[in-house]
């Protein structure tokens, strides 16, 4: 059945694969959050060019459509790669928390945004999406803030 | 006038068929991750591209025929099989992103999900191999792929400072918080979509599907050498629209949706219309492309008849090689892996292959039993040697890199 070496080695790995996206410390877990305001800011600046073409008339509904769909969905993949993350401590609780707002708001925005563009209001989304800013840059600071 | 006429067709058909799925993606993705940092790869590549795509075109002229048939016959079944097996696979995979792509395209267009397009598009690729003329095919979609020319006046109107690009271009320097090895893996990531093998395949099989002989190595050598930096200014442009777009509010692109919007920005909905109806073309015109080169690949080495210069039923194994492929790419995509990821993955293969793709073409491109006194000058080796260098330094490097960075992450 094999040595007690290979037993030993196929335990840690079943119980590294049991756990989702482990963080040993909270350098490591403060580095990954870091990784996901980064990568969220990027969607959210893309909607907000997105939000822009639509202002201006420059795109049409179907491609406005797609590309806050494809947003919608690109946040909530990377909010839900994060929240699988194992927070280590009480310190990264918290930095949990304050990220998962930031993640939250942006996910809603995108959301009603996509809600009103494929319904055809594309007038209505300039002002749905003012919260982007602020989001935007709440995220780059956190960011910034735990690289 | 009537041979000039078709120079310049052969060339324009060049410029709007260098681009596909995996150079709109590594291009846009690159510009705005690192703006004009890695804009020296591109020139690279197309070199490279040029010379090894020069002795394709040089051998199917002289010898009549393509560079798989020979390579098997000059070098043996084994290391032919080696090449096959690498060729074929890239080519598979790149099909199957220039499938995802051209439904990605669709679905901009319409959005209608890119799912719902897959299928119907495996099956007009299917069809059009199937039933259009080879050279109508390669230049009704080579032509339309032209349209891609939007994103170098897209790049225009967005009023670059120039000065400052030139120096951007020529003063590489890493963006902060970029590390060193996802630079280097995006560089092979971009010579990869340059050199991409199919590319080289296609070239050399078309020659003979166009029955060239000595008379048209010339004409070989301006698609080659005018068409194909060309295409290349193009992969430039895409580059450059998204480093102006993007890279200064530090949005990364991953979509297909966010390659098509400089020019929607500079341009508005016309801008808009004329990218998308780039992207389909360039995209199916490698789809079909790619098809093709999977059923030449392994019909060369196997001794099958080949081509579309025979009626469909003389070469039935052929055709079905292609016809299975396709299938094969469409199941891949209904899968709902991501085309883009695909895309990316496919282009960094490309680079793990390039070695097994074009030491053989050297080696048949200098052997004088099949090219006579028509074998390469010491320019083509010298350079060919250097270039061989290279891709076996990215082929190494590839795969750690892609491990290390988590493929580019």
């Amino acid at each position: 059945m094999g040595t007690p070496l290979v037993k030993r080695l196929l335990a840690v790995l079943l119980l590294l694969a049991a756990c989702a996206g482990p963080s040993f410390s909270y350098r490591d877990y403060e580095r990954k959050a870091a990784h996901t305001a980064d990568e969220a800011a990027s969607v959210v600046g893309s909607a907000m060019l997105t939000v822009e073409l639509a202002n201006g008339r420059r795109a049409t509904r179907a491609y406005l459509s797609v590309l806050l769909g494809e947003a919608e969905s690109t946040l909530g993949a990377i909010q839900q790669t994060f929240e699988g993350v194992q927070p280590p401590d009480r310190h990264a609780d918290r930095l949990r928390a304050e990220l998962g707002e930031h993640l939250d708001g942006a996910a809603d925005v995108l959301a009603a945004l996509r809600i009103e563009v494929r319904r055809g209001h594309v007038d209505a989304l300039a002002g749905i999406a003012e919260p982007l800013g602020g989001l935007h840059d709440a995220l780059e600071k956190l960011a910034e803030e735990h690289r | 006038m009537k041979r000039l006429l078709a120079v310049t067709l052969g060339i324009l058909t060049a410029i709007g068929g260098f681009v596909d799925i995996g150079d709109l993606v590594a291009n846009a993705l690159v510009g705005s991750r690192y703006g004009f940092a890695l804009a020296w790869v591109v020139p690279v590549g197309v070199v490279g591209i040029c010379l090894y795509a020069e002795m394709c075109g040089r051998v199917a002229a002289i010898s009549g025929r393509p560079v798989f048939d020979l390579i098997r016959e000059r070098l043996g079944p084994r290391l032919g099989l080696a090449n096959l097996a690498a060729s074929f696979l890239v080519t598979a995979l790149t099909l199957t992103a220039e499938i995802g792509g051209v439904a990605l395209a669709l679905e901009l267009a319409t959005s209608v999900n890119y799912l719902l397009w897959v299928p119907l598009v495996g099956f007009l690729v299917w069809l059009v191999i199937w039933r259009v003329g080879f050279a109508r095919m390669e230049q009704v979609f080579g032509l339309a792929g032209l349209l891609l020319i939007v994103f170098a006046v897209a790049l225009w109107k967005l009023g670059p400072d120039w000065g400052q690009v030139l120096h951007d271009a020529s003063h590489p320097a890493l963006p902060p918080g970029e590390g060193l090895p996802t630079y280097l893996y995006y560089a092979i990531a971009l010579f990869g979509a340059a050199m991409t093998p199919y590319e080289v395949f296609f070239f050399s099989s078309g020659g003979v599907e166009e029955h060239w002989t000595r008379r048209d190595v010339g004409v070989a050598r301006s698609n080659v050498f005018i068409g194909f930096p060309l295409g290349g200014v193009l992969s430039l442009a895409i580059m450059g629209c998204t480093a102006l777009v993007f890279f200064p509010l530090g949005v990364g692109v991953d979509t297909l949706g966010q390659v098509a919007m400089p020019p929607a920005v500079a341009l508005g909905k016309v801008g808009l219309a004329i990218v998308l109806v780039g992207i389909f073309a360039a995209t199916f015109g490698a789809a079909l492309e790619t098809g093709l080169s999977a059923g030449y690949t392994v019909a060369q080495y196997f001794g099958w008849q080949w081509g579309k210069f025979v009626r469909p039923l003389q070469a039935a194994r052929f055709h079905g090689v292609t016809l299975l492929t396709i299938v094969v790419g469409v199941m891949v995509m209904l899968t709902t892996v991501d085309p883009i990821k695909v895309t990316e993955y496919s282009i960094v293969f490309s680079a793990v292959a390039l070695p097994l793709t074009y030491l053989p073409i050297l080696i048949v491109a200098n052997d004088p039993e099949y090219m006579g006194e028509r074998v390469n000058g010491r320019i083509s080796n010298t350079l060919g040697t250097v270039y061989l260098v290279l891709v076996l330094a990215a082929s190494l490097a590839a795969i750690p890199l892609m491990i290390a960075t988590k493929a580019g992450q």
